[in-house]
């Protein structure tokens, strides 16, 4: 559970409204066609969205309205994206900064500790995930879309919106980390 | 490391697991659905400002009725003394139950009398305490806490407000189908609030100082408080809010091990049970503290709070910790270690 003090300036978090209770699609600018190519596309591309977030958060919740914000995002331009999975990916990456940003602000905002923090039922399950978790948010990013989804150096930068000195910068700092930990 | 090494042990053991972990990932709806998006409001999904603006016009319609049936009474002497007026704002009636003192808090020990418990329908109760806490400061502070299933947010008495306000996570944490928007610390004498949110136009009549509503939009709330006939006593909006964090200072925190900022927790808690203990409380196993019906609960936990706040003022002298401040994460003393820390 969330909650905030009201003189530490509030953070909303977006769930004012949800995206989970999509309704029916009637006609939106696009025309049937690119509808009937988007459902294809989002069956196709629906779960490793989600996993994507999940993995990135830890949060089931968090990662289907993350992954459904991507997919909404890509509705709107997908006649005019060549490569939408890369889009769907960034969509998904920047929603999961965007998430993180605001609860590192909370955190900074509410200089009180509060006991009793919410308790979260899919938290990491141990071992190499927990390590992963530790991770800064930049090197956890480039750790799953490199073992995880198999991307190259270019493609991580594409999703996280950086160089790619930079992404490989983050590869190897988080490389190091797990490999210390790990062999 | 350029491109995905297949030889790398890394690869496997992170991919596996990786891999594993994603199994784990909730699953979307089967088929893309479309984008448009539902109101989370309970009463009122989708609700068309159309009806809005009909139950807006058949409220005040039903006010000015009422006010004239009141005056038509008044011009008459001989009829008999009429019922006071009952004043309600405009909108809906979005009611609290008053649960009486809760028996089971996570903010302990308190007294009963400062412990109640509030039902919103389709919510677990909510637990509005008073209690005391050490975080990390020079002394212990007095909070006013408001929490839902074991998480919550506190108010301490070092803020600049008597008010404050919360959001649950009562989506998140999966115990209810929307967000409450919390307001603890009204003014004395409020005896009817209004909420407006978006179209959303409430009204609720608090519990202890205490009222909590649907948080539907969620940006520009304007909170109220009436007293019985309608005068305002307080408005709560995001010009207050804004005025009030931007006059926000947090006091200096210690730098103390973990092991000491664990002992003067225990010590804010170990001396509020004595001191309650010792003016005739009973403490139940929910931390909640029960006194013989003649006793003033409220004077005995004021009593109390200054013993606390006392006897840590006195422990945190004795470790002598350096302190900073939270906001810049700059020490009073230059040598800080904190002082090359970014935030």
């Amino acid at each position: 559970m969330r909650f905030w003090s009201f003189w530490i300036r509030v953070q909303r978090f977006g769930r004012a409204w949800h995206l989970r209770g999509v309704k029916a699609f009637e006609s939106v600018e696009g025309g049937q066609a690119v509808t009937s190519g988007f459902e294809d596309f989002y069956r196709a591309h629906r779960e490793r969205a989600v996993e994507l977030a999940w993995l990135l958060t830890h949060d089931g919740w968090i990662a289907e309205d993350i992954a459904q914000d991507a997919f909404i995002s890509l509705f709107h331009v997908f006649g005019e994206v060549d490569n939408r999975a890369a889009y769907l990916r960034r969509c998904v990456v920047n929603g999961v900064y965007e998430r993180t940003r605001r609860r590192q602000r909370e955190r900074r905002r509410n200089a009180l500790v509060i006991a009793g923090q919410p308790q979260s039922t899919d938290g990491p399950t141990g071992g190499v995930i927990d390590l992963v978790a530790t991770l800064p948010i930049d090197q956890r990013t480039a750790v799953v879309l490199r073992y995880w989804a198999g991307l190259r150096d270019g493609e991580i930068a594409d999703a996280m919106g950086i160089k790619p000195s930079s992404a490989r910068s983050h590869l190897s700092r988080a490389s190091t980390r797990l490999r210390k930990e790990l062999l | 490391m350029n491109e995905l090494n297949t030889h790398d042990p890394l690869n496997s053991i992170v991919g596996d697991a990786l891999r594993a972990d994603a199994e784990r990932a909730p699953r979307l709806d089967g088929e893309w659905l479309g984008i448009d998006r539902m109101s989370m409001s309970p009463t009122a999904a989708h609700r068309p400002r159309r009806a809005v603006f009909a139950s807006t016009v058949a409220a005040a319609f039903v006010l000015v009725a009422g006010l004239a049936a009141v005056a038509i009474t008044n011009d008459n002497d001989d009829a008999p003394a009429a019922a006071p007026p009952v004043w309600v704002p405009v909108g809906t009636e979005f009611a609290l139950t008053d649960l009486g003192p809760a028996s089971v808090v996570f903010d302990g020990p308190v007294v009963e009398a400062l412990a109640r418990q509030v039902g919103v329908e389709g919510h677990p109760p909510l637990i509005i305490t008073t209690s005391m806490a050490y975080s990390g400061n020079d002394t212990a502070v007095e909070q006013f806490c408001t929490r839902q299933v074991g998480g919550g947010a506190c108010r301490a008495d070092w803020g600049n407000s008597s008010w404050s306000s919360a959001i649950t996570s009562s989506i998140d944490n999966r115990v209810a189908d929307y967000d409450l928007w919390t307001l603890e610390g009204l003014p004395a004498g409020t005896a009817v609030v209004s909420y407006t949110d978006g179209d959303e136009q409430r009204w609720q009549r608090p519990v202890d100082g205490f009222v909590a509503f649907p948080n539907i939009v969620g940006n520009d709330e304007i909170v109220v408080a009436f007293d019985a006939v309608g005068n305002e006593l307080g408005r709560f909006d995001s010009a207050e809010q804004e005025a009030a964090a931007s006059d926000f200072t947090a006091p200096l925190l210690a730098d103390l091990s973990r092991a000491d900022y664990e002992q003067l927790g225990e010590l804010t808690s170990d001396t509020m049970a004595g001191c309650l203990t010792d003016n005739g409380g009973t403490i139940s196993n929910g931390n909640v503290a029960t006194f013989p019906v003649d006793v003033d609960q409220v004077a005995v936990w004021n009593g109390c709070v200054t013993t606390v706040k006392l006897a840590v003022t006195k422990a945190v002298e004795a470790i002598n910790p350096r302190f900073f401040n939270p906001a810049t994460q700059q020490a009073e003393n230059p040598d800080s270690p904190f002082d090359n820390q970014s935030d």
